[in-house]
């Protein structure tokens, strides 16, 4: 499976605006509800806060990836979203994060996902990746991308 | 210089592989060599083996959970969060860097520390593993060979010297010949490094050769590689002639032992026991058939190519010996397809309770099963004895007592499935095959069922 499987047009937020991290959650969570990936909003965004409050996933370099794994998530899915102007997220590095992936992934279910995600990870520690993402326009910018990194 | 790492987040999807890229982006850009293990929730993945650990300066344990470093035991270990990894991975490899190296070569001090109380448990796991990984490649070579050769040259392709088939299959039976050997010799080398390997893989050998089988190299590996230690705990030879441990003293003494060890305590006593299995199964002729499948089926299956797995298979092959249909060939012919075949579907039933490594053999496992190569199971059983064995003797004691029920009957003593396609080799083919098919269902679904997952 790759990244770009996991992620939907529709979960691709370009040049969103938002004040906290958790609105950005919302945006992107009600995404998810949309194309099917994940059944009880409420519950998967309790979860990612849970995991949050175990230790931020500000990364760094601009980067955040709130993530979990829940009982309301249907199929595992991939959200981004850059922001035009980054908000905090207590990075690693203090920097404001302005690139969100957010991740949903069933509790039960195949690792094959987990392969793909691990890979996006992998991609996101490269800041000429992080280049293009900040200079795509529109949507399939951004999956190709990824697609010329990931292999 | 080279390091190694291990990576490790609580939810094992991002951090983990963060912290794993960051470390080697960092440490190719300042020109070193570094491999890390990541140990996240898709398993463990780049497993960091015996040999990355000696080359290694230092160990990187980037992780926010709890990560076993009995591995490391006498190596420079610097432990850190996965975020100080991934915020500046350059300035870890800095400090490993200047890590202060210790004067004696990581991997003797790391033999010197032994496992103790409940680390002992997965020490003796991790020895096994480490004894089958070596092992499987041996089986599979040698399996397929065989198979190939078989099908190239028919059954009695041996019968035929210097045969395009003949020597595939003699290649193959040279590949079956080392497993058992190799088996015991990394054991052994699992538990007390290189000069563990000489008497663990004669042990092995001795244990192929007297009849013991790969039980017996599972014994002699452990052996052999607590024999080395015990040498170079207890002899202390004068400074002098410390250059005589490594290649005379520890090889020559420990082989030795091994060999005294292997010959009165092992091979005796199984010398007696064959003798003994015979006769006890020559008196169970007369019997009531269904029972006597049964209890061929469970001798199949108990050693793969062991003792009992001889005896049973030596006392069908006489009664096909005069040309004459025989069911008792027939039985040990079905019961001993059944243990690769169970578990080549139980590598598919439940993918998580196997590693990489055995759901590729699982692959293999059909062919060889299919062929009646029942050695094909071995690095299964010898990785996992008490939950294997007693899951494929019921599924092989299923196909054997039924095979014997119904009467099916075969006139050659090797072949598998591929004989079942002559005309007049197998009577009574239907309750024969639904024989095959329901052990290996059996097998499969207990197997399935007693296996741990693997542990991440």
């Amino acid at each position: 499976m790759k990244i770009i499987d996991l992620l939907d047009n529709e979960s691709i937020l370009l040049d969103l605006k938002a004040e906290t991290k958790e609105e950005v959650w919302e945006t992107l969570a009600h995404s998810f509800q949309e194309i099917g990936a994940v059944h009880n909003v409420e519950q998967y965004l309790a979860d990612v806060a849970i995991r949050e409050s175990k230790g931020t996933t500000g990364v760094g370099f601009g980067v955040a990836i709130p993530h979990a794994k829940s009982e309301g998530v249907t199929k595992p899915a991939l959200a981004m979203a850059r922001l035009v102007k980054g908000v905090n997220v207590q990075s690693m590095d203090d920097s404001q994060a302005d690139l969100f992936f957010l991740i949903a992934a069933p509790i039960h279910g195949e690792d094959i996902h987990l392969r793909a995600l691990s890979k996006l990870a992998r991609l996101l520690m490269h800041g000429t990746f992080l280049e293009s993402l900040r200079k795509a326009k529109t949507q399939e910018d951004v999956k190709a991308a990824i697609e010329a990194n990931e292999s | 210089m080279k390091f190694v790492a291990i990576t490790s987040c609580p939810t094992g999807i991002a951090h983990t592989y963060m912290a794993a890229e960051a470390l080697q982006v960092a440490a190719k850009e300042m020109g070193h060599d570094i491999k890390v293990e990541t140990q996240g929730s898709v398993g463990v993945e780049n497993v960091l083996t015996p040999d990355d650990l000696a080359q290694a300066k230092a160990v990187i344990i980037a992780a926010d959970t709890s990560v076993d470093k009995s591995r490391f035991a006498g190596m420079t270990v610097i432990e850190v969060s996965t975020k100080d990894a991934i915020k500046d991975a350059k300035a870890l490899i800095t400090r490993a860097v200047n890590a202060k190296g210790s004067s004696i070569s990581p991997t003797d001090q790391v033999i010197q520390v032994k496992p103790e109380g409940k680390e002992a448990k997965t020490g003796i796991y991790k020895h096994l593993m480490t004894g089958v990984s070596f092992m499987i490649p041996f089986v599979v070579a040698g399996g397929l060979l065989i198979a190939i050769g078989f099908a190239i040259g028919g059954i009695y392709v041996y019968k035929v010297p210097g045969s395009f088939g003949e020597t595939l299959f003699s290649a193959g039976k040279a590949a079956f010949a080392l497993m058992v050997p190799v088996l015991g010799a990394y054991i052994a080398f699992s538990i007390a490094d290189r000069p563990a390997i000489v008497p663990g893989m004669i042990g092995g050998y001795i244990a192929a050769s007297n009849g013991s089988g790969f039980l017996g190299a599972m014994v002699a590996g452990f052996a052999a590689g607590y024999i080395v230690l015990a040498i170079k705990k207890y002899i202390k030879p004068p400074k002098s002639l410390q250059g005589l441990m490594p290649i005379l003293i520890i090889p020559v003494l420990s082989t030795a032992i091994m060999g005294l060890l292997m010959f009165y305590v092992i091979g005796k006593p199984m010398t007696i026991f064959n003798t003994t299995l015979a006769a006890w199964l020559t008196s169970l002729s007369g019997t009531n058939a269904a029972l006597l499948g049964i209890i061929l089926g469970c001798m199949m299956a108990f050693d793969m190519g062991g003792p009992v797995n001889k005896a049973a298979y030596t006392f069908g092959a006489a009664s096909v010996a005069s040309g004459n249909p025989s069911a008792i060939m027939a039985a040990v012919m079905i019961s001993g397809m059944v243990p690769p075949l169970g578990i080549a579907l139980s590598t598919v039933l439940t993918k998580k309770k196997y590693t990489l490594e055995e759901r590729e053999a699982g692959k293999a496992n059909w062919a060889l099963g299919l062929s009646f190569i029942t050695e094909g199971a071995i690095p299964f059983a010898a990785a996992d004895p008490l939950r294997v064995i007693p899951s494929i003797m019921v599924g092989s004691a299923v196909a054997g007592g039924i095979s014997m029920a119904f009467g099916s009957t075969i006139i050659v003593p090797h072949g598998g499935i591929w004989v079942l396609a002559i005309p007049h080799v197998v009577t009574n083919l239907v309750p024969y095959i639904l024989a095959l098919l329901a052990g290996t269902i059996v097998s499969a679904l207990i197997l399935s069922a007693v296996k741990k997952p693997v542990v991440k």
